[in-house]
């Protein structure tokens, strides 16, 4: 579990932060560390990791996500709370029968293409992705987020490998993750942020 | 967490002068891992939005014994392609020296048992989003026809003649257990 501070209340009184990583020191072995973990308990509007540490080099998200919206959705993802339309899309999928190429500029979130199976599938079901992001410190790029993605649905579903830019250079403090047109991510949905170390 | 994903070696381009970069020079990789992940995030000078990456491994830059194939897409279009028996295999997807200032495309190698005595195979899967329509993603997979283990990695621009400041190249390592 990665540490962004170690808060000296939390130490000598034992209360405990809001924060996993206020909280304990942990020894960290290797360069792939696990920082947080978001579980839903119940329907949530969205998943948003904030104060993401910067000890790392690169970010991964690793998303088991499904949408309570009739028949699927897509999901957003925004950077630093930027509503802006400073994002840009690029999909390359499949749903078993035809390719599909999309792209989209000036959009308003980098998203998962139709990626999330929601109200009108096989109970149970969860799309599984997989984002990476090279580099989210760096203040002289813009970031660059690649996610592999899908689901099957014994007869629908798709594959994707999807592209996003962020056009800033800012340093990614917090990510925020949402249904682009149901209104929640249903229980049990799941979405890990790991820190990679350069 | 236990100890199986960790660093090996990284390099950051100091200035617009690299054009090669060696990944465990003089065969330094450690033998010790399941298999290797090397993720890089590069823009070359091409005068194009995009350029592909070139990657050899051991330093044999002669014979015929790397092959490819690929799929990627622009944003409207895909399309696929492939080499056989050469000595410069393309794969993945860098910024090019005309797309938008600070992009640099973004594209990840896995290349499983790399220690074995089969031939070796990779996979990737790069990202150079521009923001309009480009050359934005590439899936690919390579396997160069040797029972030699890796124990070095070479890239470098196909088209561009060096690297542009800030590019960098973090190799990590994989165990099973």
């Amino acid at each position: 579990m990665g540490i962004r501070s170690l808060k000296t209340a939390s130490i000598s009184t034992g209360v405990k932060r809001s924060k996993v990583w206020d909280q304990s020191a942990v020894v960290l072995l290797g360069s792939f560390d696990s920082i947080a973990t978001a579980t839903l308990s119940s329907s949530q509007s969205a998943i948003t990791f904030s104060s993401i540490p910067s000890t790392y080099k690169h970010l991964q998200l690793r998303m088991l996500l499904r949408a309570d919206r009739s028949g699927g959705d897509d999901i957003m993802i925004k950077f630093n709370g930027d509503s802006g339309a400073n994002y840009v899309n690029h999909v390359m999928g499949g749903d078993g029968a035809s390719p599909f190429p999309y792209g989209q500029t000036g959009n308003n979130f980098i998203y998962a293409y139709q990626g999330v199976p929601g109200a009108g599938t096989t109970s149970g079901l969860f799309y599984g992705g997989i984002l990476d992001i090279l580099d989210y410190q760096n203040t002289n790029k813009n970031k660059v987020t690649r996610n592999i993605q899908g689901y099957d649905n014994n007869g629908g579903g798709n594959i994707e490998l999807t592209s996003g830019l962020w056009q800033s250079t800012a340093a990614i403090s917090s990510i925020s993750v949402a249904p682009r047109y149901g209104t929640n991510f249903v229980q049990y949905s799941q979405i890990a942020l790991y820190g990679i170390k350069g | 967490m236990a100890n199986t994903y960790k660093l090996i070696q990284s390099f950051t381009v100091p200035n617009s002068t690299t054009y090669t970069v060696d990944i465990g020079s003089g065969g330094t990789i450690p033998q010790t891992y399941t298999d290797l992940i090397l993720h890089i995030n590069t823009r070359s000078n091409r005068a194009a939005l995009n350029d592909d990456i070139v990657l050899r491994i051991n330093g044999v830059t002669t014979g015929t014994i790397y092959g490819n194939r690929r799929a990627y897409v622009n944003g409207t279009g895909t399309g696929t392609d492939a080499q056989a028996g050469v000595n410069s295999p393309y794969i993945g997807t860098a910024g090019g020296g005309s797309t938008t200032a600070n992009m640099f495309g973004a594209t990840t190698y896995y290349f499983p048992s790399y220690t074995g005595s089969l031939n070796k195979i990779m996979n990737s899967k790069g990202s150079s989003t521009d923001i309009g329509a480009d050359l934005s993603q590439t899936m690919g997979y390579w396997t160069a026809a040797t029972s030699s283990p890796i124990t070095s990695i070479t890239i470098f621009p196909q088209n561009g003649t060096y690297w542009a400041q800030g590019s960098n190249f973090y190799l990590y390592g994989i165990k099973n257990s």
